[in-house]
């Protein structure tokens, strides 16, 4: 055992550090659960074949005679386990996580960084091999349900230490490095990311791995603060700001007051995220959104997976339109098609699908991320958007590009619709994709013509589109959110995670 | 064919005088009527997202179920004529 330590004690900055790491811990894993439910299978390969998970969760069984949809996979989940909890509550689910990595990352750095900058990593980090076996001995102790005198204790037991050495050190940042493994716009542009955990069904198993790790770890621990030497550590933790020891007493009653703060906190949140969802959509999207662009709203889609890649089987969401309008000019091959550029362009324009198919044709192999969780990977062939603005030529007014598919009976009397940023189209894998594996785009793929922004998730890339329309504020598209899934279902509009 | 709209009705104005507007929607691989329920602004056109719900079709107001029944059988026999 490294008794170097000398007496570090629990300076008020660590104590503050593990009370906001108990406040975010379980609205983390409260809104994973969420996100998980959504579809509740985890694979190790980026097709997502059905029936080629390694786990499901919930008891749904799809029609194996007819299309279905991976939202129609979507299990509820209690809001007791998750927050907001229900069905397909997703945006919230997404906006709480997002919302509390942050705190939880800034914690966790300032955590670390005070740690080296005040000499604490040394009750952290062991320094001596001979801990191992030491901790060996201490695992030996526990586990014949006795305890390792309070002496073992520098402050740490060496078992105690290597598992925090571990949690701190290796989990937390595994924890990271996979949660960012889940943005599209980071792995567009950086692909061999992704090859570090096996792809991105890898990562978002090791991820869910890595939070049952966490899970356990969370309930040993409140175990063994109970169990070994009660109040010693509850003493040290939560007198807040007397030297720890000086009252024991109050240590208890605020370390009992912290948990049933949290816990008001995960009742008032989910009821207030249950019953406010445009208001929490709307508070969270101001802090999340901008964090989001920050870290990937620059990132260009670098990605030509090789041919070899492309997924059988690619999962689809959104049932294609059956309305009188779609069939009459998907009947005759959409020759009768016009995809409609209007609002403020110099040069509105109207092009038919040959019209698409004149102008250069780009195209990529890449992965489609669902929001959901799923992937594929396909070839997408079709025009640039940015082809397309050069020939519009939008006025200087214009911000915003919006997509509008035609009615479709999941969303009527309305249609689907997407806007993004201007700027967002300058990626040259931003595409007005009419073929996908090089054959024309098939209907449940949004024929005759989809968008493909490979930096962001899939919700984003409106499918059967028949207009596209320069605007120069949100407030004239929809309700005013930044699209369909964000003015009904509360998604973020940034979407490159 | 899996979830399609079916019916709409507004309801009365609450206390702050605004009507709520109601779209039933049927999942037919679910068996359940799924809500979304919109708040009518008075600024005009405008209207507001409230949030959805989902009702077994057990539970479903008797009218609903007969414009369920009815839509399922013109969309079967739309099905049928465009197989044919």
């Amino acid at each position: 055992m490294d008794v170097n330590t000398g007496d570090l004690g629990f300076p008020i900055w660590l104590r503050l550090n593990h009370f906001v790491n108990l406040f975010c811990i379980f609205f983390l894993m409260r809104s994973g659960l969420q996100i998980l439910a959504d579809h509740p299978k985890l694979y190790w390969n980026d097709h997502c074949r059905p029936g080629s998970e390694w786990v499901k969760f919930g008891k749904k069984k799809m029609p194996a005679n007819r299309l279905f949809t991976s939202m129609d996979e979507a299990e509820d989940v209690s809001p007791v386990f998750a927050i907001p909890g229900g069905h397909h509550n997703l945006g919230a689910g997404r906006n709480w996580h997002l919302l509390i990595v942050t705190l939880w990352v800034l914690n966790g750095l300032s955590y670390v960084g005070l740690l080296f900058a005040s000499g604490q990593w040394r009750r952290l980090i062991p320094t001596s091999w001979s801990i191992v076996p030491e901790a060996w001995h201490s695992a030996l102790t526990f586990a014949s349900l006795h305890t390792p005198p309070p002496s073992s204790f520098h402050p740490y037991d060496p078992l105690q230490q290597l598992v925090y050495c571990a949690v701190v050190f290796i989990l937390g940042p595994f924890m990271i490095m996979t949660g960012l493994a889940q943005s599209p716009a980071l792995i567009a542009r950086y692909p061999w990311y992704l090859r570090l955990f096996g792809g991105r069904q890898g990562a978002r198993s090791l991820h869910f791995i890595g939070l049952m790790l966490m899970v356990g770890y969370v309930l040993t621990h409140l175990v063994m603060v109970i169990m070994v030497h009660f109040p010693r550590d509850v003493d040290r933790m939560f007198t807040m700001f007397s030297p720890p020891g000086s009252s024991p007493a109050v240590a208890s009653v605020v370390a009992a007051a912290a948990l049933i703060f949290v816990i008001v906190c995960h009742v008032a949140a989910t009821l207030y995220t249950r019953r406010r969802q445009r208001g929490f959509q709307s508070g969270a999207t101001t802090i999340v959104e901008p964090i989001v662009r920050l870290l990937f709203g620059r990132l260009w889609s670098y990605q030509d997976y090789d041919s070899s890649a492309v997924t059988a089987e690619h999962h689809v969401n959104g049932y294609p339109p059956e309305n009188a309008d779609y069939r009459r000019v998907a009947a005759n091959g959409f020759r009768d098609w016009r995809l409609r550029v209007t609002g403020l362009a110099e040069r509105p324009l109207e092009l038919s699908l040959d019209d698409l198919k004149r102008m250069p044709k780009h195209a990529h192999t890449a992965m489609h991320n669902c929001i959901q969780g799923w992937t594929g990977i396909a070839r997408w062939g079709g025009v640039r958007v940015q082809d397309l603005l050069h020939i519009c030529r939008p006025t200087p007014q214009a911000k915003w590009i919006v997509f509008h598919a035609f009615v479709q009976e999941e969303y009527a009397p309305e249609h689907y619709y997407e806007a993004f940023r201007l700027e967002e189209m300058s990626d040259p894998q931003t595409i007005l994709a009419y073929e996908m594996n090089d054959q024309p785009l098939p209907f449940r793929h949004g024929a005759p013509c989809r968008l493909r922004l490979e930096t962001k998730v899939g919700y984003k890339m409106v499918k059967y589109v028949q207009r596209i329309e320069l605007v120069a504020s949100l407030d004239q598209v929809g309700f005013g959110h930044g699209g369909y899934r964000e003015d009904h279902q509360f998604y973020d509009k940034v979407a490159s995670i | 064919m899996a979830t399609f709209f079916f019916h709409e009705e507004t309801l009365p104005p609450d206390d702050a005088g605004h009507s709520t507007l109601v779209r039933y929607y049927y999942d037919d691989i679910a068996a359940e009527a799924l809500t979304r329920s919109f708040r009518l602004l008075s600024s005009g056109a405008r209207m507001e997202f409230i949030d959805n719900e989902r009702i077994p079709l057990a539970d479903l107001r008797p009218d609903l179920k007969v414009l369920v029944r009815d839509s399922l059988t013109q969309r079967e026999r739309s099905d049928l004529r465009l197989a044919s």
